[in-house]
């Protein structure tokens, strides 16, 4: 566990980031997927299946919170603003920004899609793993996602 | 490959810049705004175990970005291939084969045995919890990482023994041998 998280933590943080918008929030989702481990030992003993479990523990964390951000979000103190938006101003290049905002448009999965393909570089079989989808739909989403893309920043532009 | 993608790709490697450099311990950062979906079930007893992990990484990556020529027996000196890190139990240990206990001095003595019986095996240093903090504090400071070296208390940081063989290539066989010893928590082999 100690080696895992020593491993990934940092890569997975920066993932869950990407998905929820923001670090704190991205530290904590990791953190809760780690815990979550604690009562999986059958993914500890066996290290091949440890890393695919906690990428899929970490987007379902991240769809949680996503959710009940939408359901309670007028509600609640605001989080801070996500690492794409104009106000966060951590992103230099205003066209990075443009992307990843344009990116926090599209739906869930096809979000989920592109960071793991783009961000986390893994190969489709690996996404359809994570995601427990098809290869087929990983890549009818990922081209759907980039179709919606260039629509979303030609609208833009 | 067409350009959008490679857009998205730099877009992403961009956002990785202004995140997180180091991955936190659980427990030991002051409290942020957060939202109402946490639950820490388990924070308090894996807190210094998540720390562990914490410095591990630190550790590795002042390893691999501060080389320091010739310096073997060091934290800050260059990781040998043929060196292996033997954490052992601590009471917040994640490796439920530890039971959240301590290695018992029986065990901790069995362990360097067998380490020093083995033939590949050319020595053997058994590094204590305070050796531990009082080293990574420091190496911590040096690098300029004040916060990191704030959230360790001493405790934190479990025993360990760091073990170098002669031949790389025994490196898996004795990794293999220990894991799951009595009192062993995590080995560590890094290339």
């Amino acid at each position: 566990m100690g080696e895992l998280y020593q491993r990934h933590a940092l890569g997975l943080i920066r993932l869950a980031r990407l998905m929820v918008g923001d670090t704190p929030t991205a530290e904590d989702v990791v953190q809760d997927a780690f815990l979550g481990l604690h009562g999986k030992r059958h993914a500890l003993r066996d290290p091949g299946d440890a890393l695919p479990y906690v990428r899929s523990a970490v987007l379902n964390r991240c769809r949680s919170v996503l959710r009940r951000r939408s359901v309670a979000g007028r509600f609640l103190p605001s989080y801070e603003p996500p690492v794409w938006s104009a106000e966060e101003g951590a992103l230099q290049s205003a066209e990075h920004r443009q992307v990843l905002a344009a990116i926090a448009e599209l739906p869930r999965r096809q979000r989920e899609v592109l960071a793991l393909r783009y961000y986390c570089d893994l190969p489709e079989e690996e996404i359809a793993r994570t995601l427990k989808i098809t290869r087929g739909t990983v890549s009818s989403t990922t081209a759907r996602a980039i179709a919606s893309l260039a629509q979303l920043l030609e609208k833009d532009s | 490959m067409t350009a959008l993608e490679d857009l998205v790709r730099d877009a992403y490697a961009a956002a990785e810049t202004c995140g997180p450099a180091i991955a936190p311990p659980l427990d030991d950062r002051p409290r942020r705004r957060r939202g109402p979906h946490l639950r820490h079930r388990f924070a308090v007893p894996v807190a210094a175990a998540a720390t562990v992990g914490l410095i591990t990484t630190g550790v590795f990556q002042l390893v691999r970005t501060e080389p320091e020529p010739g310096g073997l027996r060091t934290l800050s000196g260059p990781l040998a291939t043929n060196e292996l890190w033997i954490y052992l139990c601590a009471h917040s240990s994640m490796n439920p084969a530890c039971r959240g206990r301590d290695t018992t001095p029986e065990d901790r003595a069995a362990i360097g045995r067998s380490l020093r019986d083995r033939p590949e095996v050319i020595s053997v240093a058994y590094v204590s919890p305070e050796a531990e903090f009082a080293e990574f504090v420091r190496d911590m400071r040096s690098r300029g990482d004040e916060a990191v070296a704030r959230g360790v208390r001493p405790g934190d940081l479990p025993p360990s023994f760091r073990v170098t063989v002669g031949d790389p290539r025994d490196v898996p066989g004795l990794r293999a041998a220990l894991t799951g010893m009595p009192g062993v928590d995590t080995v560590i082999a890094e290339n």
